[in-house]
């Protein structure tokens, strides 16, 4: 499956233009990407005006800060679900489906940062709840925090087919989500629900036995432990997918999961579908490389900023 | 069925349309904002000097439907203004919905709102075309007529910012050189100071912001012309423009303002305070563009090379109009090549020899002169309208200007060109 990405989550927001623009590697505007010619397709405010604007320099980049933990629950062994008093405008910032930030241990250094999606937010408290699965070196270091975390944001790009998302109206949305990337979920069915849609959900719990969605959403939950690897539940799907009448659907799981539940979605080309960014992001802002990955000519998509479409 | 696809609505893709359509085409026509026309909208001169010869020549070719409806609309007819003639001012505010009405009856299929962003093409023949965001239409001729001007990145690479004008690029996304993509790269014109494109050469008032006395003189005449202090004058911007027609003395000394149904000031752009200095021009504002006051949007940034029946150089399949096809000034000048190009998309999916207007008529002159000027360093600063500047001089010295329709039918009777586009050819 090929994919493609011409379009960043930050164009035209308060973070635009970034140091991709500084350094003539724009995600979107081909004047800041060394091309003496205009060839972008994006329908707001030209990047290459705001830069001039801005006397050839980024606007400002996000900074850290520290945030008192409200309230820390182990939900599963390996489970916890934080809530953050944050700023309101970041609470705010927060609210899209897709939103991340990066969270640390403060006594650590930049390294230690780790990307965590929000799954729900209160505007009024400006509370705003994450679930991190301890798992490896990086969660590790902040099983054990329960006052302050060091956190950066917002980002936005958490979800590929965000645009599936902004347009759903009244439609029948299928989610199938696994272990922890239900917390994503949580955020795009509550912001789905508002706008009238019926969400369906089938989840495989995953290693971490547990039920965000139950917890956090009024979806209609079709089915809560299924193991999406095995042929019978791909065929439950299947049956799913055929007699549901859906319009969308959203994964939230791991790529391998994605792809190994493509060969499934083969027959559905023209569902819209949204699905969790799992790549490896670093510093989030396109910088590092480390969530780079390539489209079918060889190209480099910075994952952490671009907008990624599967081609079936 | 020969299936052709236009791509711009300006004046020049709905003329080519309208031909294309008659000589016996499936015709389907590609827009990217939400009218036709494009910077029809705004303009509304016509047949001023050389371009009344270009009208008639239009008619009698056989492509008169768009000049009825241009002349239909006109407020004002037979104005004089400096260094203009017989000139027809059309109404800016009631001719879009007249055109689309035309096009919908002739069975044109119109898609507004629907961008046109890639190509894709085996060997030399483009095969289907890429509509934002995924859509992918397939053709048998393709004819491109998406104009010269912007994105707001050359608008502000070449000139003061975008202006906001009636091309809506940030609502509606940037205009593609479907050439460019197709692996032809664009031809820029230039301006005599060696920098690339021009600014669109007028802007436009709200008529209610002006005076009673202005307005009551426009309505009645079309035409206000307000002196300009000396300190104000500047010849400079006269180099700026894209009208090369208008850039002549009077129109550095004058504010001159014309009838369009918004009041046309003849500068690419004037700063609001100073302009609100004149008497009855207190509480001007800005109709188009909205930021006339500082600078305007910038064309001649995307021609295509092409030949005389408007076929684009290595690609079998595509035609080109309007702007696209030259350094073209003007409605008249869009209709002209717009025609010619939606009749031979036809003889070119027959295999018929392209027709080229031969050089004893003004429009087939203007095509090959601006066709020539392409070529050369010094004819990328020059512009080709009917309607004044170098080209209307030759048209005069060469006796192709004239007013008597008679003399012009006698002559496309003898060239057998009479309602040439009438003929259906299919």
């Amino acid at each position: 499956m090929a994919i493609q990405g011409d379009y960043c989550i930050d164009a035209g927001s308060e973070y635009c233009p970034c140091y991709l623009a500084e350094m003539n590697c724009c995600i979107m505007c081909t004047r800041l990407m060394d091309r003496d010619c205009c060839d972008c397709n994006w329908r707001g405010v030209c990047i290459y005006q705001d830069y001039h604007f801005l006397n050839y320099q980024k606007k400002a980049t996000r900074g850290y800060q520290k945030v008192e933990i409200i309230e820390r629950e182990e939900i599963d062994k390996k489970v916890l679900v934080f809530t953050l008093k944050t700023p309101h405008t970041l609470a705010r910032q927060l609210k899209q489906p897709g939103s991340y930030i990066f969270i640390r241990n403060q006594s650590l250094a930049q390294y230690f940062d780790i990307p965590i999606s929000i799954m729900e937010v209160d505007e009024e408290e400006n509370h705003v709840k994450i679930a991190v699965e301890i798992h490896g070196v990086k969660t590790k270091t902040i099983k054990d925090v329960n006052d302050t975390l060091l956190i950066k944001g917002p980002y936005w790009n958490g979800l590929f087919g965000l645009e599936h998302l902004k347009k759903a109206k009244d439609m029948k949305c299928l989610f199938i989500t696994r272990g922890v990337a239900q917390a994503p979920a949580v955020l795009a069915i509550n912001y789905l629900m508002r706008n009238n849609n019926q969400v369906d959900v089938v989840i495989d719990p995953g290693k971490a036995y547990i039920n965000l969605i139950r917890e956090y959403t009024k979806a209609n939950i079709i089915e809560e432990g299924w193991n999406l690897y095995t042929p019978e539940a791909k065929r439950m799907l299947h049956n799913l997918l055929t007699n549901g009448d859906y319009k969308m659907i959203f994964v939230g799981g791991s790529d391998y999961l994605q792809q190994n539940l493509f060969t499934v979605f083969g027959d559905y080309k023209n569902l819209p579908l949204v699905l969790t960014n799992n790549k490896e992001i670093c510093c989030g802002e396109g910088v590092c490389g480390a969530c780079i990955v390539y489209d079918a000519d060889g190209i480099p998509i910075r994952s952490c900023k671009t907008q990624i479409v599967h081609k079936k | 069925m020969a299936k052709i696809v236009i791509i711009g609505g300006g004046w020049a893709g709905c003329a080519a349309a309208i031909t294309a359509k008659k000589a016996g085409g499936d015709v389907h026509l590609y827009e990217r904002t939400d009218m036709l026309l494009g910077l029809g909208n705004v303009g509304g001169i016509m047949r001023n000097n050389g371009r009344y010869t270009a009208a008639e020549e239009c008619g009698l070719l056989g492509a008169g439907e768009l000049i009825q409806i241009t002349d239909g609309c006109s407020r004002h007819k037979d104005l004089e203004f400096p260094g203009h003639k017989h000139a027809s001012l059309y109404d800016v505010t009631i001719i879009e919905p007249r055109v689309r009405k035309l096009l919908k009856d002739m069975g044109i299929k119109v898609y507004l709102q629907h961008r046109v962003t890639d190509i894709e093409k085996e060997g030399g023949k483009i095969t289907t075309i890429k509509v934002h965001p995924d859509q992918v239409i397939e053709g048998d001729v393709f004819i491109e007529a998406t104009g010269s001007t912007g994105p707001m990145g050359n608008c502000l690479k070449y000139g003061n910012g975008c202006a906001m004008c009636v091309l809506r690029c940030p609502s509606f996304g940037p205009r593609v050189s479907i050439t460019q993509k197709a692996g032809v790269e664009d031809i820029l014109g230039k301006r005599a100071s060696g920098s690339y494109g021009a600014f669109s050469g007028s802007c436009k008032l709200n008529k209610e912001s002006l005076s009673e006395e202005i307005v009551k003189e426009l309505n009645e005449k079309g035409l206000y012309i307000i002196p300009i202090p000396k300190e104000e004058i500047s010849h400079e911007k006269l180099d700026m423009k894209v009208c090369q027609q208008y850039a002549l003395d009077a129109y550095a000394e004058n504010l001159i303002l014309l009838d369009t149904g918004h009041a046309k000031l003849m500068a690419p752009f004037y700063p609001l305070d100073k302009l609100r200095k004149f008497p009855g021009l207190e509480n001007a504002k800005y109709e188009d563009p909205y930021a006339g006051g500082i600078g305007n949007s910038i064309r001649y940034l995307s021609t295509a090379p092409r030949n005389n029946a408007m076929k684009v150089d290595q690609l079998e399949n595509l035609l080109c109009a309007g702007e696209k096809a030259g350094f073209f000034v003007g409605h008249t000048e869009a209709i002209v090549t717009g025609s010619l190009a939606g009749h031979n998309s036809i003889r070119l999916y027959m295999g018929m020899p392209l027709l080229e207007l031969p050089r004893s008529l003004a429009s087939g002159d203007l095509i090959a002169c601006a066709k020539n000027a392409m070529q050369e360093e010094e004819g990328l600063k020059k512009r080709f309208t009917f309607a004044g500047s170098d080209y209307f001089k030759r048209m005069v010295e060469l006796g192709l200007y004239t007013t008597d329709t008679e003399v012009l039918k006698n002559k496309i009777e003898r060239l057998k060109l009479l309602k040439i586009y009438d003929d259906k050819l299919i």
